[in-house]
């Protein structure tokens, strides 16, 4: 093939390892290139500074020399309009420091949509890096009625063009080669701006090459960027990290506003014009579809009231499936901890080390990981919805509701991300352009139920409920309302917010909503790998090391012994000073008298008095102080107070003994009322102390995050205490 | 005291120190479902 050549290729062969960028338009199949290209071979970590997710993979060229791929955020374009999308522009640039440039570049093209997705590939071939596009999506152009002349478009465009349907691993074999190409060559530019661009970019680009040392395309390049960006307020905090000639760029703009020519109209327009003719030779469409597949679907699934009424029974499933699904193999996982515990109790001789196993760190970390099927069934249908692309139409209904609130429809993923976990959900919050409605979203995104909040819903809606015919369901129920509970409090409280601190202006969603798609076994599977080890880590160190921990707190001090007796003590007075033997069953209160003179007990006591009118004792309160380094942790911490009172029973079920816990003055603890009091309680209380300095991060200030964590814990204390002292005045227990 | 005893409460050290340290760590702010890059199952733009 016959190629122009700008320059000699940036590739180093002296570097170590081939590096590719993978960059595209959100949703053109970019990731599922990528995870079919690498495997499992990948590392997630975050990109500094900015907290952006970088993803990092390798894999083998077809001489088995080692290639690495760097997954970067979606765009539409090289002008970022959030801060993911800097990232990518940043990246291509070399603009990192913690991330080399690329020395070439894999630009996914969706076949669906040319036209739009071509624009990004025309910006990247301006880079001057060597560039392989690839067209995904085939098999859905073909079925809408597409035909792609992919030899014209490797013609027009002057790089290797892959054409590939990665669900079925159609194109996969030549993308390998073609990344496995040792000469990859850049290609110049073959379309032209406006002579007025052309002599401004002439200019200036120049500066950059001798002053700077950087090569002939890459300064084009930047100049047109800046001559699109620079000056534009609302992406002001975008740019940082461009080195072009400020005053040059400032020259040039006055200078066509004095000739009231649209310079960064006009380089849009050239862009999109040289792509229109390529396409007029390189795609041709068949006769005008009837609606197609997605169409149909989607004017019942989008519709106000039976999408609506389709997202609840979705939901309705989901949640039934986790109860009754997951008790399999929780029941095993119980099983297995359980002959763990009677095992090394066997083992050791009886001591400290022993109880801190048994007690401490198998209660503990056992009873958090019985959980571990309800949590990989939850983001297996998070997956699922998401690859099929019914969660973009979750976003769609939902923005009907969340615009009157005050929350923008991008705020979707973000707040949907917090029910995974509302870290990541705030930091998804760069993804808003507007700034008022990302702070708005930042500050309720905690009350979406969040993953580690799911142990301890259903250990106490277990509690609440016996198993009976009807028991499934109404756990379902209780457990969708906690959910909805929390949701309902996200949009009445962005709507206060809305109203009173954080006024202004609302921007319009403009959404893309992708083909219906049968999900991708592999990535459903990749997800659920994903998160079960990032549950399993945290077990094994979070929660170990706290089990470990509050092992100690609920065993020391120990209860004061018998006083020693010396031989010449006389025989009445030895009578006098021994303490009667405690009766048979008494020994369930010894144990339980010593937790309460253990630290953690002391503590639990001095802020009953605060918790008691939500119904709590003590030894949930000790629960609610463990949860501040993570939630699921309740679950463990119940485990190793209740194995503690409960004497050497080590393996009496963690239920029976909340059933069968009681106060001081004999009535239970665990009933109907407190459990939906602490359920309510969790719903609402920013307990996940690592929020708060993510929060403060994203909001660059710590009012903010200190609002957050008081206005939450008021929420919660208040919510509890009305569920709590409103059942009791309506005669519940 | 009892080898027992020092064992365990040499654990208890051990997990004491891993919580400090994890607590006063700067750098990213850790999150608090374990992973660093918390794998949100494709949640945002792909």
């Amino acid at each position: 093939m016959a190629t122009e050549v700008s320059e000699t290729s940036t590739a180093s062969a002296t570097r170590g390892m081939l590096t590719y960028a993978v960059v595209g338009n959100p949703n053109s199949g970019k990731t599922t290139l990528f995870n079919a290209l690498t495997g499992l071979r990948q590392k997630v970590a975050n990109y500094p500074g900015v907290t952006v997710e970088k993803k990092v993979g390798w894999c083998y060229s077809q001489h088995g020399k080692k290639i690495q791929l760097i997954d970067l955020p979606g765009t539409y374009s090289l002008s970022p309009r959030s801060r993911d999308e800097s990232i990518a522009r940043d990246v291509l640039f070399g603009l990192r420091a913690d991330t080399p440039a690329p020395d070439r570049v894999i630009c996914v093209v969706d076949a669906c949509d040319l036209q739009r997705n071509l624009y990004l590939a025309l910006q990247v071939i301006e880079l001057g890096l060597p560039t392989i596009v690839v067209l995904t999506m085939m098999d859905l152009a073909k079925k809408a009625g597409h035909v792609i002349d992919v030899k014209a478009l490797h013609a027009e465009l002057g790089v290797p063009v892959i054409a590939c349907a990665l669900r079925d691993g159609v194109g996969l074999l030549e993308l390998k080669l073609a990344i496995s190409v040792a000469d990859l060559k850049p290609v110049a530019r073959r379309w032209r701006y406006a002579e007025p661009i052309e002599a401004a970019v002439a200019e200036i680009h120049e500066k950059l090459e001798t002053d700077q040392g950087r090569t002939h395309a890459w300064a084009e390049a930047e100049t047109l960027l800046q001559l699109t960006d620079f000056g534009k307020e609302e992406v002001a905090h975008l740019d940082t990290n461009l080195p072009v000639d400020r005053a040059a760029v400032t020259r040039w703009q006055q200078q066509f506003e004095r000739d009231q020519f649209d310079w960064r109209r006009s380089i849009v327009e050239s862009r999109y014009d040289f792509t229109g003719k390529m396409l007029d030779e390189a795609l041709h469409s068949g006769p005008p579809q009837s609606k197609n597949f997605s169409d149909r679907v989607d004017e019942v699934l989008t519709h106000p009231v039976f999408g609506s009424f389709f997202m609840a029974a979705i939901m309705a499933l989901v949640f039934y499936t986790i109860f009754t699904l997951a008790s399999y193999p929780m029941d095993l996982i119980e099983g297995g901890f359980g002959a763990l515990s009677e095992w090394v109790g066997k083992t050791l001789p009886e001591g400290a080390l022993s109880s801190l196993l048994v007690d401490g760190v198998i209660a503990g970390v056992g009873g958090v990981v019985i959980f571990l099927p309800q949590i990989l069934l939850l983001f297996f249908f998070i997956s699922v919805m998401e690859e099929s692309g019914y969660l973009a139409r979750m976003a769609l209904l939902l923005d009907r509701v969340m615009s009157k609130v005050g929350l923008h429809g991008r705020s979707f993923l973000p707040l949907l991300s917090g029910y995974a976990c509302a870290i990541p959900g705030i930091m998804a919050t760069r993804t808003i352009e507007n700034e008022r409605g990302r702070l708005i979203t930042i500050l309720v995104t905690p009350w979406m139920s969040c993953s580690a909040r799911l142990p301890v819903y259903s250990l106490l809606i277990a509690a609440m409920v016996p198993d009976s015919e009807h028991g499934a369901w109404i756990k379902t129920g209780l457990m969708m309302a906690m959910y909805a509970l929390g949701t309902l409090f996200v949009f009445l409280f962005a709507w206060i917010f809305k109203k009173t601190l954080i006024k202004g202006e609302q921007s319009a969603l403009v959404m893309e909503l992708p083909t219906y798609r049968a999900p991708m076994v592999r990535a459903v599977l990749g997800v659920m790998w994903e998160r079960s080890i990032l549950f399993l880590k945290k077990a094994g160190t979070v929660i170990l090391a706290i089990s470990i921990v509050l092992w100690f707190l609920t065993t020391y001090p120990k209860p004061p012994e018998s006083p020693e007796i010396k031989a010449d003590t006389p025989a009445t007075e030895v009578v006098a000073n021994t303490p009667a033997a405690a009766p048979a069953e008494g020994g369930t209160e010894v144990a339980s008298d010593a937790l309460a003179n253990s630290y953690a007990g002391r503590m639990g006591k001095w802020m009953e008095p605060v918790i008691a009118p939500l119904g709590f004792d003590w030894k949930i309160g000790i629960g609610l102080v463990t949860s501040f380094a993570a939630r699921e942790v309740f679950v463990g911490t119940m485990s190793i107070i209740h194995n503690v009172g409960d004497g050497e029973d080590n393996e009496q079920p963690l239920l029976d003994a909340l059933r069968s816990d009681k106060r001081d003055d004999g009535s239970p603890v665990f009933t109907p009322l407190t459990c939906l009091s602490l359920m309510v309680f969790y719903v609402f209380a920013l307990q996940c102390l690592s929020t708060i300095p993510v929060t403060w991060r994203e909001t660059n200030s710590w009012k903010w995050a200190l609002f957050q964590l008081g206005y939450m814990t008021a929420v919660a204390y208040g919510m509890s205490f009305l569920v709590y002292q409103g059942g009791r005045l309506l005669g519940f227990s | 005291m009892h080898s027992q005893e020092l064992i365990a409460l040499a654990l208890v050290g051990m997990a004491v120190v891993y919580l400090l340290y994890r607590a006063l760590r700067k750098g990213k702010p850790g999150c608090g479902c374990g992973g660093e890059g918390c794998g949100k199952p494709g949640l945002g733009k792909k």
